[in-house]
């Protein structure tokens, strides 16, 4: 029998394989869906092996990088420029200052891949790649930090052709020298190591933050603009990922157009091992929307389980975000510490140990004798400015003693004080109004005003003292 | 997916001749495709991309044959074989399949390689890591087991 004869029979035994023209876009799209949290049936195994690559890769990284001998070699150069079309698909086209340049080459076989520059904040770690000769195939990155490996979801970016731009939906965690020390891996052949500013965020609401959607319990973990993105990261207890949907949050702007979501993943917040009948049903959320350019107040939807609950975000400009740390005003930071004896208990919990006080005393006004008292604090990480004093119209102040006061919880932008969070009328006893020693009690419930979780209190009780400064007032 | 684009076609045959399923081989190269990404930094510049793409998706194939523990026969998913339409009318057809799919793995891969995907013996023995004159002498003990009577020559 001939070839011809032969490769006719097993033809016709085998059968025609008919590619489907759309399986190349597919494969694409199921390698995107995977890379971005959202696993496909079909992806499963896929996902297996990513995780089972980055497990791996996150084990072996710090031995790997501590073997000079098949450490790839790295080139550091000043001056980059990242292309202005990798710099829109990674969502920080007016950021570019912000975008820390560098040249870092790794060569791996034939293959060089170059680190042309990276951007991060609390929500993002943004790695820009060039890739030489060109593979065609998605980086997939592992990130590690100093306190270990960033675990969340991811996508890939494509600019100019070579250039790819890896997004993981977290962000790295400064070191003692307010840096992030980054241990990338890139498919466990080329390994970078990067020293990277983390640019501040600023809290858009207070958190956490406790709602319910019919059954479901959803607490708001983060609630933040960052210089790129609006981030809402929320715990919900009550339903599994599925039951959540990719619908859960939407934002609107001022005039309820939706802002183009750059992220959205939901996932079980126990590892697969552990999953059960209970732990199945608790799903973190995390969303991100592209950073609106207008200030304004926003809406944040957040839909499920047949309830529909909106929120107000007061979103501030661009242009002030990242920039906690230089702004004009004076910082939290630079009210010297006094110690504070105070709980807040409600939607927002915490022990308040030590403060920094920016107002404190009596001193007299147009409208007569106040006593304020107004300081910052910080909780999980967020500053936040509690303020109380006496209002003349309600009650003059005549030296120590109990009044009933209006009282507020702020959050803290880059100028100060920002958006009002809690609002009430409390309880303060002042014991003492003079300096050096100022000193007294407080007691008494704020109710949510214009947040997140409009039915939300804090209840606050405690001692409170001042520390005098030049920038104390009123006084 | 730019360099590999052109040979999905070829690849995605490959594993529809392995496998029979039109999903298990999309599945298939998927797989493949994520394992050859992991693994370029092994691919040697200079080397043709086909062979070494091929190579991994018949070991994705292979894996995937080998973890399966179930049988599923998924009608629409069946590539489509003229046996299948007229297996009554071409008995010697379906016996012929029969035969082939119980072919040990790389004695069926040869087959495939060479008749289904039209390879040379040199891009054959590419594939399979072998030299020209093995891939000749399998594919000829392959035919011989499928009682096909080869004209080729076994010359290892």
């Amino acid at each position: 029998m001939n070839e011809t004869e032969i490769r006719r029979r097993l033809r016709e035994a085998v059968g025609d394989a008919r590619y489907p023209q759309d399986v190349s876009s597919r494969i694409e799209v199921e390698l995107k869906q995977l890379r971005k949290g959202q696993p496909h049936p079909r992806a499963l195994g896929l996902v297996a092996a990513v995780i089972a690559v980055a497990i791996v890769a996150a084990l072996l990284a710090p031995r790997l990088l501590s073997q000079n001998a098949i450490r790839p070699q790295t080139q550091t150069t000043a001056g980059s420029q990242i292309p202005d079309q990798d710099l829109a698909a990674a969502h920080l086209a007016n950021l570019s200052n912000l975008v820390t340049p560098m040249q870092l080459s790794a060569q791996s076989g034939n293959q060089r891949i170059t680190v042309l520059g990276a951007y991060a904040d609390p929500a993002r770690t943004v790695l820009f790649f060039r890739v030489s000769p060109d593979s065609g195939f998605p980086i997939l990155a592992s990130v590690n930090d100093a306190y270990g490996f960033l675990n969340s979801s991811s996508s890939e970016e494509r600019g100019v052709p070579g250039d790819y731009i890896f997004v993981l939906d977290a962000g790295p965690r400064p070191g003692d020298d307010g840096l992030a020390h980054l241990k990338v891996m890139v498919s466990s052949s080329w390994s970078f190591s990067i020293a990277l500013a983390v640019q501040p965020s600023q809290n858009l609401g207070a958190v956490p933050a406790r709602l319910s959607l019919g059954s479901w319990n959803v607490t708001l973990e983060v609630v933040e603009a960052t210089p790129s993105v609006i981030h809402v990261q929320a715990l919900i207890q009550g339903a599994s990922p599925d039951e959540v949907g990719l619908n859960f949050a939407t934002l609107l702007d001022p005039s309820g157009h939706g802002v183009p979501q750059v992220v959205g993943s939901q996932g079980v917040t126990v590892p697969k091992q552990q999953l059960n009948s209970s732990t199945y049903k608790s799903t973190r959320v995390n969303d991100q929307w592209a950073r609106p350019s207008g200030t304004g107040t926003y809406q944040l939807h957040l839909r499920g389980n047949g309830a529909d609950v909106v929120s107000r975000l007061d979103i501030p400009a661009e242009a002030a975000t990242g920039k906690l740390q230089g702004g004009g005003g004076l910082q939290p930071t630079d009210y010297p510490p006094a110690q504070e004896s105070l709980t807040l208990q409600g939607s927002l919990t915490t022990s308040v140990t030590t403060g920094r006080p920016s107002q404190c005393g009596a001193g007299t006004g147009p409208d007569g004798t106040v006593f304020a008292f107004a300081a910052y604090f910080q909780a999980a990480e967020t500053w936040y400015w509690l303020d109380f004093g006496t209002d003349p119209r309600m009650q003059q102040y005549s030296g120590p003693g109990t009044y009933k006061v209006p009282a507020s919880l702020y959050t803290v932008g880059p100028g100060g004080p920002g958006q009002v969070l809690y609002e009430g009328t409390v309880q303060l006893t002042v014991t003492s109004d003079r300096r050096p020693d100022a000193s007294g009690s407080v007691q008494g419930t704020l109710t949510g005003l214009e947040v997140i979780a409009p039915e939300s209190q804090v209840t606050i009780s405690g001692t409170w003292t001042c520390t005098w400064t030049p920038e104390l007032g009123p006084g | 997916m730019l360099l590999v684009e052109p040979l999905l076609p070829v690849a995605h045959r490959l594993a529809v001749g392995l496998l029979r399923s039109e999903s298990d081989a999309e599945d298939a190269v998927q797989s493949a495709l994520l394992n050859a990404w992991r693994h370029f930094g092994r691919f040697r510049r200079g080397s043709d991309l086909k062979p070494w793409l091929l190579t991994i998706v018949a070991n994705e194939c292979r894996r995937q044959r080998r973890n399966r523990w179930w049988s599923v026969i998924k009608g629409p998913n069946l590539v489509n074989t003229k046996s299948d339409q007229s297996t009554t009318d071409d008995p010697a057809i379906a016996d012929l399949r029969r035969a082939l799919y119980r072919l040990p793995h790389e004695q069926r891969l040869v087959l495939i390689l060479r008749y289904y995907l039209d390879l040379s013996f040199e891009e054959v023995a590419q594939t399979l890591g072998i030299s020209n004159k093995a891939a000749r002498s399998r594919t000829y003990r392959a035919l011989t087991r499928l009682r096909l009577s080869p004209e080729v020559t076994p010359d290892e």
